[in-house]
């Protein structure tokens, strides 16, 4: 687990877009298991971005129409994944998160905290490699801010899923491994 | 304000589609302006304006009526010009289409225009001088043929590479007769100009060629110019009126009842035109609700520096004005150069069907122009009407939140309403039709069409909702109906006014489609127990209504004499005036209704015709629209005016035709050309002994007789179909242009809602969803929303159609129609529907897709 | 036009003046075909001497002939004492004697040309119009008697009446009309042979030719809605021939004069191309008794004192004369001094192509007293505009 701390337009976000594979470098190379990302198709980045990558964001970006199951659902449903076996990772991630009593529930219902714990069970779903994670809990109050750190602690740090996490905040950066700094674009180690 | 500015783009989608409606209205108004003025004063188009125009009930003046109505002018000076008018074809071009080309041809009063050069001596218009001139040019040709003098049109001469001098040959009734260009007109520049079709020739060379010395069809009077005119024309009316052989009009009031027999067909296609422009309004209402989305933080910046919400709303109202000026001068030109191209339509139409018009070039009207101009601005301003309320009422602190559901459309969404209003149409669908001078307008039916329209919007938007659970199970399939269909639950209020100007505008299209479909059954349901001779013989180029090439005696009367020819049964027609209406009378084959075999009966004439007292009294029989025109009953006694003085006729019958909704007529053919003194005939039906080869006796008589043409029985029902389906074209056009505005509509709703949902789009990218993915998922979006605006079309549809043929037809045209559904035109509708569908917003959501996310930060 | 009214069939000389009713003639052959031109007039009745007049029968038309008028022209004064000059003249032209006759209605193919002119001496103007027609409806010249009809212009003899009594009804344009009786005071003037009037070599250029001279005229004008009565004098030829004009005239000169004392006086001067008087131009005597003695008239007799130029067609007119003329009854040499009421008395035939002058002139003696009213024609002025209409 790794936080990537700086103020604000040091291009934290930026970096976390170029390793999940929305934006592009405009020089340099970016490896994925030794493959060059910056050589790959697009079709290749969103086959990475469907099994092997997941992204958490300060504005949680859950899709409006869709109920909190089906948030969690549509990455499987993405990967073709039989409706079944969705049904049972879905089942069992919304009990993780604690939100199995509001899965009918529609984001705009839902209170930020419940969002981000959606958007988290959102990112488990496909059992990634790497969750990026882009100010979890910018948008938080502290009381569920700390609720979210756990909640990542537990469930990432428990699977052994690589955690990458941007953040402001001292005490989110306080649960990971490893603090880098940020400043003009610069990576400080 | 600056809104336009900066995104050239939308505003020129908005100015387009503003202008598409105001097109389709424009023109067609124009257009039918130009159709209804193509009538009769085709004069006009010489420079010439009668003061006063005398007609004839019995449609045809003798010369003793000229006589009386000098006499009755007594000691009043005008120009007195009687007009005779027909149609010739070109012979030039053989065959036995009905589609020949028709010239109409003017016979004018030469002599008694030259006078009229008098009345204006420096600016006496050019053509009518050489018309009057050159006029009467009666020679003998080497051949031994009559050849005439006529003036044509640059227009034909161009088109045919014609000059003065050079001869042409058409034939008027049965017979070919060479015409020599002793003029070519010359069209001034903004002045209606000559239609190729018309020729104009001396009247008595006219009376030669068709064989009907001394006859003429209207008489024209021209009041010197001066300060007592009006007094003149006062005192000439007041000796003329009160007489029961002509009736005194001035040009305007002439044309409206010529126009009249029109109205109904005219009014029909208004109501059509302004389709494109109420689908126009809902987008113009989502488009400036985009407008407003972008201009939001504009907005609230504005706000919060102290604008009132009062400023803010009439600033997006005088934007909303700006595009409706933008778009409805745009509509204007467009209109205009449309007309142009929609009068041949209208006119061949109208020519099909009802008169002669000869329109082929549509006048600017001012008048028009402002109709359509503030039409225009109208629906922009109503349609920005909601937006900029909302703009202003929406408080600053929300007006930055992002994304929203429904905003004021949602008010669209009120099925309850909708249902409420749809009975108020079904009630209002069981009114009667309110009576004119004309006939009867079916107000009732078109308030009940407005009302289901009406009820339609609010009904179908809330559809959308009603389509995602029966979408639901789709959804388990994959993440692209996942994602699309979901958008149907909480549908934005730009999705509800798409599917809204949808479903109107396949409700109107296939209202308009299940008329024409029934009218076609009915009417090939008609032809098969009506038309059942196996030849018809009529003169070339007969074919449609406004033809009026005749047989003469001579002809028909060789052809009945064929040795294979069992029954030949000759057809006349006469257009006349009943109670100050147009209306036809035609003969009928028998001197008894009983014996007329091949009538399709509405009400079957009583079969002991000794239970009437009348029994020496001619019999008539009357189709349904005469019945109901003039509201005629069996053993009414009625009053046909001819040149013979008005008879009485008592009604045995009603008959179902097709032909014409002005009604008909028919009396024993013999008692016709007694009355009318003209022995030419329209057609013959003509029966073949058994055995008789159809095909063997028409190339035998075609042999021995020119002039005319022979159409078996199959060649007629096709052709009879042709021009059925001619007759309709205008609507077809303004149908799929209806259903065109809808679509991009549609795909307006989905660029403006994806632009707002481009993170959503962002989100999917990262879940990894491909962009062929999203597109796909936009398709689909798109799709149900076309569903689900055609399923509630069809249901508008079916009840517009059933309006349109059970109560409109009934009540406007007097025409009982068998309802028949058009299901094949309805998929093919679907099919085509969503392939545009599909085809304009897949791209969409792929350009989407292809956007980088902004910065979110 | 009387005396000269013969000359009105010649045929076109080209690129020379034309003569009004030429004009009409090529006009009717253009209408009518080709055919009517060469064989027009050997088909024609021609008039001879020793013709029986007969009345009411002569009154009415001659359809016989070619070419028939009757041609009215008057001072009228109204009660408040302002003078207005009329002209009206109704033509028959009959150009087709071989078109198929048909026993209908149209077999009557004539063509009615009419002239109708005011001269508003009140407020100076002068209206005129032109008409032609052929529709039997709408026109006729009726055998038998005097009934003409040219949409409402009437000419007809009243019956009943011993001395010969007219009514005419006119209008021009909206606001003129006219509702005129007048009565012969004088008997009927035969010009000529006993009515045979001879006008060139040939025998068959000739016409018979009827006048009154003095008709007293009563009857109503209505001016722009205003309607009053009028009285005065008026002057009735009446013409028929078929024949033709010389080659070489180019028009003529025309007048009729009623003297203060009783007599009338018509002459006319042909003119020819060298802008001489052609050897049959004739002066006639009038007595009180309406007996006629003819003279040649010689170009000195004839002193033209000013002309006048239209402002509208250019053409200059020799409006104002002076005539020398010799009285054989008293033996002396009759002067008089012809000044028109108004100089713009030109009639324009906007349809036949016709331009003239046809105005009311005073006649006075060398004191310059007036003894007598006239009316001048003035024909052939109009140079090759008369048939640019037609070209």
């Amino acid at each position: 687990m790794t936080a990537i701390m700086g103020p604000s337009g040091s291009g934290k976000s930026t970096l976390l877009h170029c390793l999940g594979g929305v934006d592009k470098a405009d020089s340099g190379r970016l490896f994925f298991r030794e493959r060059d990302m910056m050589q790959m198709l697009p079709s290749e980045i969103a086959g990475l971005r469907r099994t092997q990558i997941a992204s958490i964001f300060q504005f949680f970006y859950l899709l409006p129409t869709l109920t909190v199951e089906e948030n969690i659902e549509f990455p499987l449903q993405i990967q073709s994944i039989p409706q079944d076996k969705r049904r049972d990772s879905v089942a069992s991630i919304l009990k993780q998160v604690g939100m199995t009593n509001r899965k009918q529930a529609f984001p705009n219902q839902l209170s930020g905290g419940e969002q981000q714990r959606t958007a988290i069970a959102r990112a488990l779903i496909t059992s990634p490699k790497v969750i990026l994670a882009d100010e979890p809990t910018g948008n938080l109050d502290s009381q569920n801010g700390r609720l979210i750190l756990d909640l990542m602690q537990n469930l990432i740090c428990a699977k052994g899923i690589a955690l990458l996490l941007v953040t402001h905040s001292q005490e989110a950066s306080a649960i990971c491994n490893t603090t880098w700094k940020m400043q003009d674009g610069n990576l400080i180690v | 304000m600056r809104h336009w500015t900066r995104h050239p783009l939308s505003t020129l989608a908005f100015c387009s589609i503003i202008a598409v409606g105001v097109a389709a209205f424009f023109s067609i108004r124009l257009a039918n302006r130009a159709a209804i003025s193509g009538f009769t004063y085709f004069d006009r188009t010489l420079g010439l304006r009668p003061d006063l125009v005398l007609t004839c009930p019995s449609g045809q003046f003798s010369e003793e009526d000229l006589y009386s109505i000098q006499n009755q002018l007594d000691s009043i000076p005008c120009v007195m010009a009687p007009v005779l008018e027909t149609t010739a074809t070109d012979a030039a071009q053989k065959g036995d289409s009905l589609n020949l080309h028709q010239f109409l041809v003017v016979g004018l009063d030469t002599f008694a225009m030259s006078n009229l050069i008098y009345y204006d001596p420096d600016s006496s218009n050019e053509s009518a001088y050489h018309a009057w001139k050159e006029s009467s040019h009666h020679s003998q040709g080497e051949t031994g043929e009559a050849s005439y003098g006529v003036v044509v049109s640059q227009a034909l001469a161009n088109k045919r590479n014609l000059k003065t001098g050079d001869q042409m040959e058409v034939i008027i009734d049965d017979r070919n007769t060479i015409l020599s260009i002793l003029h070519v007109s010359r069209d001034e520049v903004f002045k209606v100009s000559h239609p190729s079709t018309i020729l104009f020739m001396n009247i008595v060379d006219l009376q030669r060629a068709m064989q009907q010395t001394g006859l003429s069809h209207r008489v024209e009077l021209y009041f010197p110019p001066g300060r007592d005119k009006s007094i003149l024309m006062d005192k000439a009316q007041g000796n003329l009126e009160n007489n029961q052989r002509w009736t005194v009009d001035t040009p305007q009031t002439s044309l409206n009842s010529n126009a009249s027999v029109t109205r109904a067909f005219r009014l029909n296609l208004t109501i059509l035109s302004m389709l494109a422009l109420v689908v126009g309004m809902y987008l113009i209402m989502q488009g400036m609700d985009a407008a407003i989305v972008r201009g939001r933080m504009e907005i609230a910046t504005l706000r919060s520096l102290g604008i009132t919400p009062g400023a803010v709303k009439t600033a997006w109202l005088l934007e909303s004005l700006w595009y409706g000026l933008l778009g409805s001068g745009g509509g204007l030109i467009l209109g205009w150069a449309g007309a142009q191209g929609a009068v041949r339509l209208v006119a061949s139409t109208v020519n099909a069907l009802y008169l002669q018009s000869a329109s082929e070039s549509a006048d600017w009207n001012h008048s028009e122009a402002v109709l359509a101009l503030s039409l225009g601005c109208m629906a922009s301003l109503a349609a920005g009407w909601f937006p900029a309320r909302e703009s202003a009422e929406t408080q600053p602190a929300e007006i930055f939140k992002q994304g929203r559901q429904g905003g004021f459309m949602t008010a669209l969404n009120k099925p309850l309403l909708g249902a409420g209003i749809a009975i108020m149409g079904w009630v209002a669908a069981y009114m009667p039709p309110y009576p004119d001078e004309h006939g009867w307008i079916p107000l009732g039916g078109y308030t009940a069409a407005f009302l289901w329209v009406l009820a339609a919007t609010l009904i179908a938007p809330a559809g959308l909702r009603w389509m995602a659970p029966l979408l639901q199970p789709l959804t388990g399939y994959h993440a692209v109906f996942m994602y699309a269909f979901s958008q149907l639950r909480r549908p934005t209020g730009r999705h509800l006014l798409s599917v809204a100007a949808l479903t109107v505008a396949v409700g109107m299209a296939g209202g308009m489609t299940f008329m024409i479909h029934s009218f076609e059954t009915t009417m090939i349901h008609w032809i098969s127990q009506s038309l059942n001779a196996d030849l018809y013989v009529a003169s070339q180029g007969f074919g449609s209504a406004s033809s009026q090439n005749r047989m003469s005696k001579a002809t028909w009367q060789s052809i009945s004499n064929h040795t294979d020819i069992k029954r030949a049964d000759v057809g006349q027609i006469f257009p006349i005036d009943y109670q100050g209406r147009k209306t036809f009378l035609t003969s009928m084959p028998v001197s008894n209704p009983l014996d007329w075999e091949y009538a399709l009966w509405i009400q079957k004439p009583s079969s002991s015709p000794s239970a009437s007292s009348n029994t020496n009294m001619p019999v008539a029989v009357v189709n349904e629209s005469f019945q109901s025109r003039f509201d005629v009953k069996i053993d009414d006694l009625i009053k046909i005016p001819t040149p013979k003085g008005y008879k009485t006729v008592r009604i045995a019958g009603v008959f179902a035709e097709y032909g014409n909704e002005q009604g008909t007529v028919a009396v024993d053919r013999n008692l016709v050309s007694d009355w009318f003194q003209d022995e030419r005939a329209v057609n013959i039906a003509v029966y073949l002994n058994p055995g008789a080869d159809p095909e063997e006796v028409r190339n035998e008589i075609l042999s021995r007789q020119t002039g005319i043409s022979i159409r078996t029985n199959r060649v007629l029902r096709e052709e009879v179909l042709e021009i059925f389906h001619q007759t309709f074209s205008v609507t077809h056009v303004l149908q799929w242009i209806a259903i065109a505005v809808a679509i991009a509509g549609l795909t307006m709703a989905m660029i403006t809602s994806l632009v707002e949902r481009q993170l959503e789009f962002q989100v999917m990218k990262n879940l990894g969803m491909t962009r062929f993915g999203m597109a796909m998922a936009t398709g689909m979006e798109g799709l149900a929303c076309a569903w689900t605006g055609f399923i509630f079309g069809t249901i508008l549809s079916a009840c517009l159609g059933w309006l349109l043929v059970v109560v409109i037809n009934k009540q406007a045209f007097g025409w009982t129609l068998q309802s028949a559904i058009p299901w094949k035109d309805h998929v093919s509708l679907l099919v085509i529907l969503s392939l545009f569908v599909l085809a304009s917003t897949i791209p969409v959501g792929w350009w989407v897709s292809t956007k980088r996310m902004h910065k979110e930060e | 036009m009387n005396g000269k009214s013969d000359l009105r069939l010649k045929k076109l000389p080209s690129g020379r003046r034309i003569f009004p009713c030429t004009v009409a003639l090529l006009m009717i052959c253009l209408l009518h075909g080709f055919q009517a031109v060469e064989g027009a007039i050997k088909d024609h009745a021609i008039p001879k001497a020793g013709h029986q007049f007969e009345y009411p029968r002569d009154f009415g038309s001659h359809p016989e002939f070619k070419i028939e008028w009757w041609y009215i022209t008057g001072h009228l004064t109204s009660e408040d004492g302002h003078r207005y000059g009329y002209q009206a003249t109704f033509f028959r032209l009959s150009p087709d004697p071989e078109a198929p006759t048909n026993s209908d209605q149209h077999a009557s193919r004539d063509l009615h040309l009419a002239h109708m002119a005011l001269l508003d001496l009140k407020n100076k103007t002068f209206s005129h119009q032109e008409r032609l027609q052929r529709s039997p409806w709408m026109a006729f010249a009726k055998t038998g008697d005097m009934d003409l009809k040219n949409g409402n212009w009437k000419l007809r003899r009243l019956e009943g009446i011993k001395t010969p009594e007219f009514e005419l009804k006119g209008s021009i344009l909206a606001d003129v009309s006219l509702d005129l009786k007048l009565a012969a005071v004088k008997p009927l003037t035969l010009f000529g042979e006993n009515g045979y009037s001879r006008k060139g070599a040939d025998p068959k250029a000739a016409s018979y030719y009827m006048t009154f001279t003095r008709l007293q005229t009563t009857g109503t004008l209505r001016l722009k809605g205003k309607s009053f009565q009028v009285q005065g004098w008026s002057w009735m030829d009446h013409e028929v021939s078929s024949s033709q004009l010389e080659q070489d005239q180019v028009g003529w000169d025309w007048i009729s004069i009623r003297l203060n004392d009783g007599r009338d006086i018509m002459a006319y001067r042909m003119r020819t191309s060298d802008e001489k008087a052609d050897p049959y131009s004739t002066v006639a005597w009038v007595d009180i008794k309406g007996n006629a003695s003819h003279q040649p008239l010689q170009d000195d007799m004839w002193r033209v004192v000013r002309r006048w130029t239209s402002p509208e067609t250019k053409n200059t007119y020799p409006v104002e004369i002076e005539l020398s003329l010799p009285d054989q009854k008293e033996n002396t040499v009759f002067r008089a001094h012809l000044v028109p009421l108004f100089d713009n008395q030109e009639m324009l035939g906007h349809i036949s192509g016709i331009e003239y002058w046809e105005g009311a002139c005073e006649v006075l003696d060398p004191e310059g007293n007036q003894i007598g009213e006239a009316y001048m024609e003035l024909t052939g002025y109009g140079g090759e505009s008369d048939l640019s209409a037609l070209k």
